[in-house]
């Protein structure tokens, strides 16, 4: 009978623990879900709405979007956005996966510390080396280029990408790269036929990472683009500063700027987990 | 098909010396089974033969030209890994075709060959499979399909069979050894099994700590062991060894004193030794026999009847354990004190550095003796 007791206690602990566990993970996803969703309730009201009491009872309108687009070419900022963040990762895998390679397969004594070192980069803060850079994209005439954003993205994620590689790659068999050798692959085609459709969960999440890195960044390309190479970061700090505050137009602003990325998030969610748990369930 | 030449090859990782200094010739269509212990640096050897690592000193020698800058791709080799290293993301056929296709053959002719290797293989069935739907011999049959597509010059086997299990560890044995000699090709076999090594080879390598011991054909390794390890690594079960003394020493025979106190007189040249040196006494198990009177006194332990075979494991008074082999049905209980006869001229004796002492008055009917000077 007690032990039946506690058995049902035992239980019931663990039910109530299951539920606090749920309510903390609701909680925390609420308070991050929270400035977006009233990004996006804000964006549908008029600016006389938005800057009044907060509430969720107000007559929805269109105008602050249509307003955004009169002012703003939503769509050049948005393409700038696209072509800066996949020219971006995809020049990163280029450099990344030689490396990669090369530190995964034929490591030497100093593989890991090189690695450490790359990481170790990140953690400088990026103003560091805002004016020696600023000053190099002038004097090389890169200021609002998309190459110069491309660059500078391209080495702000290095780091994150050959680590993540390197870390996907080393997954892959050795015998299976070593029978490609005897198969009379050289080392472009081993990395070409083998370890990229072997790795290609992990490149994959890699890449989609990158992309999301790279359309979030608002330092450098508030710093060195303007109009022609500005992606929609710019385009959402346009709206913040020069007639005062215009908070429905901002969040109007915000919300198709971050629209992209969120859908495209969202669909390729499975794909980013399962790439970035890949090596610890083996 | 080619041949395959080393001379005085050395392997290095880092401070560790793998491969210590390896002669070694190896003929057209020869198959060549390297066997030891492992750590031995079989595997190493293979290695650095297919170009997989890279040579420290020495010559690597294939068809007559230095290989040893040659990187693995143009070698010419064809390797079956121990794990199969099947590629995963492609099927049977694609992994088959892989070599051709980087290699630039026109598509119609790489499935003629990829066909044709099926065909020997029977794996015609599963061509359009991937490696993950395949059993454990199915995958072996692949690898070694992928080596027969590229005619490579010398097929580099690395314990091909240890991951199958005993019944088709035996099959395939067998139709390696079919292979072989369909293809007519040239082959090196690496091993830690020396049933394997015995039961396909042309010429068995005996490799010990980065060195060879002994190289030779299966039957003169098992009949003229260079040494002690070698008598001791080839045969199953193992050969007795018993620890003895030199009592008298003539030109063409020995007379030495076992545990116990038996003298038994051997064939064998011991010039050098004087009498009283400490020596092994080596004996088969096929050559001891259990008699009411033998030599050696002990009792029985272990019984292990295999039906046409019986194994006793008798310990010796005052030596070690020693095994004998009976054929048929015996009735000799466990726990009993029996007496051992020694067939005395097919005993070994080894001096106490390990060296065989030369045997002398060979009988006609083991001529494959001659071979293990090669």
């Amino acid at each position: 009978m007690a032990q039946k007791k506690s058995a049902q206690k035992k239980s019931g602990q663990k039910k109530s623990g299951r539920i606090a566990v749920a309510i903390v993970a609701w909680a925390v996803a609420i308070a991050m879900f929270f400035p977006i969703f009233w990004i996006v309730v804000t964006s549908f009201k008029s600016e006389v709405d938005a800057v009044a009491a907060p509430t969720l009872l107000f007559r929805p309108t269109l105008e602050s979007y249509a307003e955004v687009q009169q002012r703003a070419d939503y769509f050049s900022f948005a393409l700038n956005s696209v072509l800066i963040s996949v020219g971006a990762t995809a020049l990163a895998l280029l450099v990344a996966t030689p490396g990669a390679y090369a530190m995964a397969f034929r490591p030497s004594k100093r593989t890991r510390s090189l690695l450490l070192w790359m990481l170790s980069t990140k953690m400088l803060p990026a103003v560091g080396v805002l004016v020696p850079i600023y000053l190099l994209c002038r004097d090389l005439g890169l200021l609002d280029s998309r190459v110069a954003l491309i660059v500078i993205y391209m080495l702000m994620n290095l780091p994150i990408v050959v680590w993540l590689l390197f870390t996907f790659f080393k997954e892959v068999p050795h015998d299976i790269l070593e029978a490609g050798r005897m198969d009379g692959a050289r080392v472009g085609g081993e990395i070409w036929h083998l370890l990229i459709p072997l790795a290609l969960p992990g490149v994959a999440s890699t890449a989609l990472l990158s992309i999301i890195l790279c359309w979030n960044e608002a330092f450098w390309s508030l710093n060195l683009s303007s109009s022609q190479a500005a992606p929609l970061t710019t385009f959402i700090a346009s709206f913040s500063s020069p007639e005062g505050l215009f908070f429905a137009k901002l969040s109007a602003a915000s919300t198709i700027a971050i629209a992209p990325i969120l859908v495209f998030g969202w669909l390729s969610q499975r794909q980013l987990v399962q790439g970035l748990t890949f090596g610890a369930v083996k | 098909m080619a041949t395959l030449t080393l001379r005085n090859l050395r392997k290095t990782f880092g401070d560790f010396e793998a491969i210590k200094g390896v002669d070694l010739d190896v003929a057209d269509h020869e198959f060549v089974v390297f066997v030891g212990p492992s750590g031995c640096g079989k595997t190493s050897l293979l290695r650095v033969i297919a170009g997989l690592e890279d040579v420290t000193s020495g010559d690597l020698i294939i068809d007559g030209q230095r290989a040893n800058e040659v990187g693995p791709a143009d070698r010419g080799l064809a390797m079956v890994f121990q794990s199969y290293a099947l590629y995963p993301h492609m099927t049977v056929a694609e992994n088959m075709g892989f070599s051709l296709r980087l290699a630039g053959v026109p598509k119609a002719e790489r499935e003629r060959k990829v066909r044709e290797a099926a065909g020997i293989l029977q794996l015609e069935k599963l061509l359009e499979r991937r490696p993950k739907e395949l059993s454990g011999g199915q995958r072996q049959r692949v690898a070694i399909g992928r080596a027969i597509v590229r005619s490579p010059k010398i097929f580099l086997f690395d314990e091909p069979l240890s991951n199958l299990d005993a019944a088709l560890r035996v099959q395939m044995r067998i139709e390696l050894g079919r292979l072989h000699e369909r293809l007519k090709a040239t082959m090196i076999y690496v091993t830690h099994d020396q049933v394997e090594a015995m039961t396909m080879a042309d010429k068995i390598v005996v490799l010990n700590a980065g060195r060879i011991e002994q190289v030779g054909s299966p039957l003169a390794l098992y009949r003229e062991p260079a040494n002690q390890f070698v008598a001791g690594f080839i045969g199953s079960p193992r050969m007795n060894f018993l620890p003895a003394r030199l009592k008298a020493n003539g030109a063409d025979s020995a007379t030495v004193e076992l545990p116990g106190g038996a003298s038994v007189t051997l064939p064998v040249g011991a010039e050098g030794l004087a009498a009283g040196a400490t020596v092994t006494l080596g004996v088969r198990p096929e050559n001891l026999k259990l008699t009411g009177a033998g030599q050696l006194a002990g009792t029985t332990a272990v019984a292990e009847r295999l039906g046409s075979l019986s194994f006793y494991h008798v310990e010796i008074a005052g030596g070690p354990t020693v095994i004998v082999q009976t054929e048929g049905h015996d009735a000799t209980a466990v726990h009993q004190p029996v007496r051992l006869a020694i067939d005395d001229a097919a005993c070994h004796l080894f001096a106490e550095d390990g060296r065989a002492l030369p045997r002398r008055g060979i009988p006609a009917q083991q001529p494959a003796a001659a071979a293990a000077s090669h």
